[in-house]
């Protein structure tokens, strides 16, 4: 009797024994979890900027062959929120970012892409200190109309001049509706977004204002040049050498099919690089 | 005034009808992993493929420093070999005439299953194995021996 009642203790144990092995084995993953955390606690600088790139700053020739200059370029940003992401956020999955770690920085920006000459670094919107190091891969922000100043009541507003042939126009246009754009990791010649302790990083909001007018520079039929309305469309609506139109005296005048289409390129100004964005129209 | 009215409707229905989620035109870039090597395809959002665009690898192991440049082919193709001694995770970014994307290549599907069996070696799994065999087999030898004394006594 003695015996049996060693065997089954003995065996009992090994499987106790078994099984606490494997929890203890979660308890170590318990503290890598904690080392981890340690880790994010490492900080380092992040910072925000806003590019309308070269082209903005130093005009380019629509698809329709109009030389588009810009005076200024008013755009208002607010709700810029950068994200660790594990897996990397995916424009194409039509959601929402959800980071692991997520740090926001707070305030309203109106930035004049246009300002500045063709090597001017991009617009300096604000610096995060101290924030967990580790790869921002992703980044979100909204686009909102002004409440003051030049551009008041557009988040996007375009004072220009557009010359073809003999022609020339004093362009403006102001763009009443709301953006929000999130995008994943920045695509360009470096990558950004890594913080390290004591070093700076940073992440670009970048806009693609050829999408709006084309780019004669690239193929008749490429992606962009498809998707463009060009200058005509608006040349068409010109008044004493000035266009001065907002998005609702557009909805009237623009072609109903041009219109649309107006409305859909808005949606794809945001980028960050050339990496793009999932966008949905806020106001 | 009329006019005005049906105009202003139609602006509010156009804008409601574009208040949808939208996506920005762009790159697409998938990735599969054949044997050793990496098989890359670009297109654009439209279908065409990407030829002839610049493509950048990275390794995790240094992942702001480009292991390897290269370039797709007539159709957006492009494949490499990673290193997995190197790293098991790596990015890669595809970019033609201001489009671009990039994509996140784990070659570690074997270290995943490691994970869901709690991280155990195979040397931790052989044991445990037997540790289970032994308790089955030493509560049977518990059980038969009362069963032969039960037996003994009748």
């Amino acid at each position: 009797m003695f015996k049996g009642t060693a065997v089954l203790a003995s065996a009992w144990l090994v499987l106790g024994l078994t099984f606490v092995s494997c929890g203890a084995d979660e308890a170590g993953q318990d503290a890598q979890e904690i080392t981890d955390d340690i880790q994010q606690e490492v900080v380092g600088e992040l910072g925000f900027t806003a590019n309308g790139e070269d082209f903005v700053r130093s005009g380019f020739v629509s698809n329709d062959g109009w030389h588009i200059t810009f005076r200024h370029l008013y755009v208002t940003i607010t709700d810029v929120t950068a994200y660790q992401t594990d897996p990397p956020y995916d424009p194409h999955s039509g959601s929402e970012i959800i980071g692991d770690v997520m740090v926001e920085l707070n305030g309203v920006f109106t930035v004049d892409l246009a300002e500045g000459d063709d090597n001017a670094e991009p617009i300096l919107l604000g610096i995060l200190e101290d924030v967990p190091a580790g790869h921002y891969n992703a980044i979100s922000w909204s686009m909102i109309p002004c409440e003051e100043g030049p551009s008041k009541g557009y988040s996007v507003y375009i004072d220009a001049q557009a010359e073809k042939g003999n022609q020339s126009y004093n362009v403006s246009f102001g763009f009443e509706t709301g953006y929000r754009y999130s995008a994943g990791e920045f695509v360009g010649d470096t990558r950004k977004g890594f913080v390290t302790p004591g070093e700076s990083s940073e992440l670009e909001m970048t806009f693609h204002f050829d999408h709006i007018f084309g780019d004669i520079d690239q193929p008749a039929d490429c992606d962009l040049n498809m998707m463009a309305i060009g200058f005509e469309p608006f040349a068409a609506l010109m008044q004493e050498g000035t266009v001065q139109e907002n998005l609702a005296s557009l909805s009237e005048k623009l072609p109903e099919e041009t219109y649309t289409k107006l409305l859909e390129v808005l949606c794809t100004l945001g980028h960050t690089g050339e990496g793009h964005c999932y966008c949905t129209i806020i106001q | 005034m009329h006019d005005n009215t049906v105009k202003g409707f139609l602006f509010t229905a156009v804008l409601f009808l574009i208040t949808a989620p939208l996506f920005g035109h762009g790159a697409r870039v998938t990735w599969e992993v054949l044997s050793d090597s990496v098989y890359i395809s670009a297109s654009f959002d439209d279908g065409q493929p990407m030829n002839g665009a610049q493509v950048t690898v990275f390794s995790e192991a240094a992942p702001s420093v480009p292991y390897l440049i290269g370039m797709t082919d007539d159709s957006g193709e492009f494949s490499f070999m990673p290193d997995k001694e190197e790293s098991l995770n790596w990015d890669v970014q595809v970019r033609k005439a201001g489009h671009g994307d990039i994509v996140h290549i784990s070659l570690a599907e074997d270290s995943a299953t490691d994970t869901e069996q709690c991280g155990l070696s195979t040397l931790q799994i052989v044991l445990m194995s037997v540790c289970i065999v032994w308790g089955f087999i030493g509560t049977a030898f518990f059980f038969a021996s009362k069963r032969e004394k039960y037996n003994a006594h009748t």
